[in-house]
């Protein structure tokens, strides 16, 4: 009996967690994509050599952060998946929103130093879990970083 | 250098079109599947290995079980009382002149239960309920009756077999998923269990029947266990792996009548479990008593 209040429980939980992730996911996705064209005329790209020396009046270190975690949906999904391998679906659109929401961060950076672009983008992922030791809700670090140049346009 | 244009992008290829919600179904039918299908293998090699099972290996797990359940000395009194009604229930069956133990256990639970090893636990807020000694002598019979299909070996097999599975997916990483793997695949087997208790509760009929010749009082035991059940749980019909009350008690009352047995009121005998206070309990003085009173009618 015990076992079925529980399945009752956890279900409902699952449910819940579905529908609110998602409104959540949705509305985050539609924000990016409106703050993405804000950023569109400043260029973030891994290529190190756009400019001459000569040709960059001033550059700085810019960087975006973002910490995500999945929600109860997602880990429960993820966690059937993870017995047969393969896609794990549901944390696919985490880690997107979770770059993307780390370059907007990014740019809006260098947008108020006044760049003209950000060349050597790198990306860097770490799991949170591992520090806390807890191995099950799925916490990530996003870190996307790069050289923010003002161009000399005389 | 190539000139940079600005791009809006339409569409994303990191994330996948499937419907989370659709993937997750599938893969939550897909493993309950597999898990019940291993949880039925193992579950009939199990029936056979109890079938089979030497009297030896009872008596082993009787070891091992009973001596961690053990009825308060102040209760010793009343259990050799109840043990002597057990052993006349015994009588009534194949089981006459087995060794049973029987056991009060002190807590606020109301029920009875059938231990591997030839144990019968009773609790004292069961038996504080009991009015008649043909109700409790209906209860001894369904827990014999449990003995006698096996049910304490099977739920016991069971158990362990459904642990052993959510112990191999929190191996397999799925470890959050088994709340909802274990649930759904218990799901399709409470009706067995459900099963089980109507079988004891027909065996329980039988020797109360020939324990008595008549079975006064096997329709009112269930309306004692409904009020216990109802206490605990409000949603325990939908819930419990015990048929509905009122299911199980229209299932005897059709019984007895197939039966041709004799089910009146006047065959009634009397019974009062009387325990002695435990040995530690200090007298309470007049003033507490008052006090407890006043707060009683305050709550």
């Amino acid at each position: 009996m015990e076992n079925l209040i529980g399945l009752i429980f956890t279900v409902g939980l699952i449910v819940v967690a579905y529908f609110v992730g998602k409104t959540i996911e949705n509305r985050h996705f539609e924000a990016l994509k409106a703050r993405e064209r804000e950023f569109l005329d400043l260029p973030s790209l891994t290529t190190q050599h756009s400019y001459d020396e000569e040709g960059i009046q001033d550059c700085r270190l810019v960087y975006g952060n973002v910490v995500i975690s999945g929600d109860y949906f997602k880990m429960v999904l993820a966690a059937l998946l993870k017995f047969f391998g393969g896609r794990i679906v549901g944390y696919e659109s985490l880690i997107d929103r979770a770059r993307r929401e780390a370059i907007l961060r990014m740019q809006a950076e260098a947008r108020q130093f006044g760049a003209d672009a950000v060349i050597n983008t790198r990306f860097e992922m770490s799991k949170l879990d591992a520090m806390t030791q807890n191995q099950g809700t799925g916490m990530f670090e996003i870190l996307v970083y790069g050289t923010a140049i003002k161009v000399n346009h005389g | 250098m190539a000139k940079y244009v600005p791009r809006e992008t339409t569409d994303n290829v990191n994330v996948s079109r499937d419907n989370p919600l659709g993937v997750f179904i599938k893969a939550l039918i897909g493993l309950s599947a597999l898990m019940a299908i291993t949880f039925v293998v193992l579950v009939t090699l199990s029936e056979v290995f109890i079938r089979f099972m030497p009297e030896r290996v009872n008596f082993a797990l009787a070891k091992i079980i009973s001596e961690r359940i053990d009825t308060p000395e102040h209760l010793e009194a009343e259990r050799e009382r109840i043990q002597q009604i057990l052993n006349q229930a015994l009588a009534q069956t194949r089981f006459e002149g087995d060794e049973f133990r029987l056991e009060i256990l002190e807590t606020d639970e109301k029920n009875a239960m059938a231990f591997p090893g030839r144990t019968i636990a009773i609790t004292t807020e069961l038996l504080k309920e009991l009015k008649y000694e043909n109700e409790l002598v209906m209860i001894l019979g369904h827990e014999i009756g449990h003995y006698h299909n096996n049910d304490h070996l099977r739920s016991m097999s069971r158990a362990g077999i459904l642990m052993g599975l959510v112990g191999l997916l929190e191996i397999g990483g799925a470890g959050s998923a088994s709340s909802v793997i274990s649930g759904t695949t218990n799901l399709f087997f409470g009706q067995y269990s459900r099963h089980q208790e109507t079988m004891a509760d027909e065996f329980g009929l039988t020797v109360l029947d020939q324990y008595y010749g008549h079975v006064d009082g096997a329709v009112n035991t269930f309306e004692v266990l409904r009020q216990a059940n109802e206490k605990m749980l409000t949603l325990n019909g939908i819930l419990s792996t015990h048929p509905i009350t009122d299911q199980r008690m229209e299932h005897l009352e059709k019984l007895i009548t197939q039966m041709e047995l004799t089910d009146e009121s006047d065959g009634l005998i009397p019974f009062e479990f009387n325990p002695e206070p435990p040995d530690d309990e200090e007298p309470e003085d007049d003033s507490d008593d008052e006090e407890r009173s006043a707060d009683d009618q305050t709550a």
